[in-house]
């Protein structure tokens, strides 16, 4: 059993203290709504991806085992229903490439000032959502190599080479972009 | 010979700090050598280092906690639900279809049905010289080839969309 400052909350929870729980939303919600981000690309269902991913996870919270970080636990949660809510926006006929779109319009709008950041975001865009996760964990420098790996259910070395693949086809990305553009100029 | 794509990924955990003390000195050798190498390393740094700033923590709504504390009481929606209805009729039909066709084979409809499929009338002459021996095609024996197919499909529809569905729902309530 590992030693998480989460656990001791989690007792206050299952003893009946409901409000506890405010106190995980409030230390995961970021995160939660992060990995929701990288994988929906809109915030509104970002938005509720995760706050569906924190309700699931108070009506289970029996059944974590401590064998993990709760933070590991959680996220997995987070990561599945974002892929489930992916799959259902993939149901409803959602163009993939109006998501892209509009998520780069987004995101152009709301965080990106520079030109770097800009083809990042598209080039990010062009990557699968696993892929996309996987690299948004790993530079969000806060999960091991073996929590990556937990959180979108990949065997750690399987995650290690996903995620070289994923960096390297981003540089291809950006190369292209940044010829095309070189070009129409 | 390494390909490229092997030493890339070298040049990605040199960068990450991961490569083991033998390898990077290797690599810091061969870089010196490598302008093409080296030009590669320096894109990747730079990608590098243009990623750590644009993917930063999102935050969410101001009013997040506060409608996840609201909203606790309901039940999280199950959306397995309609899947296994649809895989049951799947099954269905699988072993309808198989248990029919076991039942048209031991009635003895397929027995008379032979056929011999001789290749030596389309071969191309000029390129095949030799005789190819007669394929005899026995009906029933195909049939059954085709009954046992789908109970084995039926078996793996079985375990992966209502049995496998079915204990991880009972493991988690």
């Amino acid at each position: 059993m590992i030693i998480d400052p989460d656990h001791s909350v989690i007792d206050r929870i299952l003893a009946g203290d409901q409000a506890a729980y405010a106190e995980l939303v409030n230390k995961h919600k970021s995160y939660a709504f992060t990995i929701a981000l990288r994988i929906l690309q809109t915030r509104p269902d970002a938005e509720e991806a995760a706050q569906d991913a924190f309700i699931k996870a108070y009506h289970h919270m029996r059944n974590f085992n401590r064998q993990a970080k709760f933070s590991t636990w959680f996220y997995r949660i987070v990561f599945n229903t974002a892929v489930s809510y992916k799959r259902r926006q993939r149901q409803h006929f959602q163009d993939i490439e109006s998501t892209v779109i509009h998520y780069n319009q987004e995101a152009e709008g709301m965080l990106e000032k520079t030109d770097k950041k800009k083809y990042i975001t598209k080039a990010l865009a062009a990557l699968s959502e696993a892929d996309r996760t996987a690299l948004s964990l790993f530079y969000l420098e806060e999960f091991s190599m073996e929590e990556i790996a937990e959180i979108t259910g990949m065997q750690p070395n399987t995650i290690k080479v996903r995620l070289h693949r994923a960096r390297l086809r981003l540089a291809e990305e950006l190369k292209t972009m940044l010829n095309q553009e070189a070009i129409t100029l | 010979m390494k390909t490229p794509s092997t030493t890339y990924h070298k040049l990605l955990e040199y960068i990450d700090g991961t490569l083991p003390a033998a390898e990077a000195k290797a690599l810091e050798q061969a870089l010196e050598k490598d302008t093409a190498l080296r030009a590669k390393l320096n894109e990747l740094r730079e990608n590098h280092s243009s990623l750590r700033t644009s993917l930063p923590l999102e935050q969410p709504s101001r009013d997040f906690t506060l409608k996840v504390m609201e909203n606790l009481h309901q039940v999280p929606l199950q959306h397995p639900g309609q899947s296994i209805r649809k895989s049951i009729l799947l099954l269905a039909g699988a072993l309808i279809a198989a248990v029919g066709t076991a039942i048209l084979v031991a009635s003895g409809l397929f027995d008379t049905v032979t056929t011999t499929l001789d290749l030596n009338t389309v071969k191309p002459a000029d390129l095949v010289k030799d005789t190819i021996p007669a394929l005899n095609i026995n009906g029933r024996v195909l049939i059954n080839a085709v009954v046992l197919a789908n109970i084995i499909i039926a078996f793996i529809v079985l375990d992966r969309t209502v049995l496998k569905p079915l204990f991880q729902k009972r493991l988690s309530s």
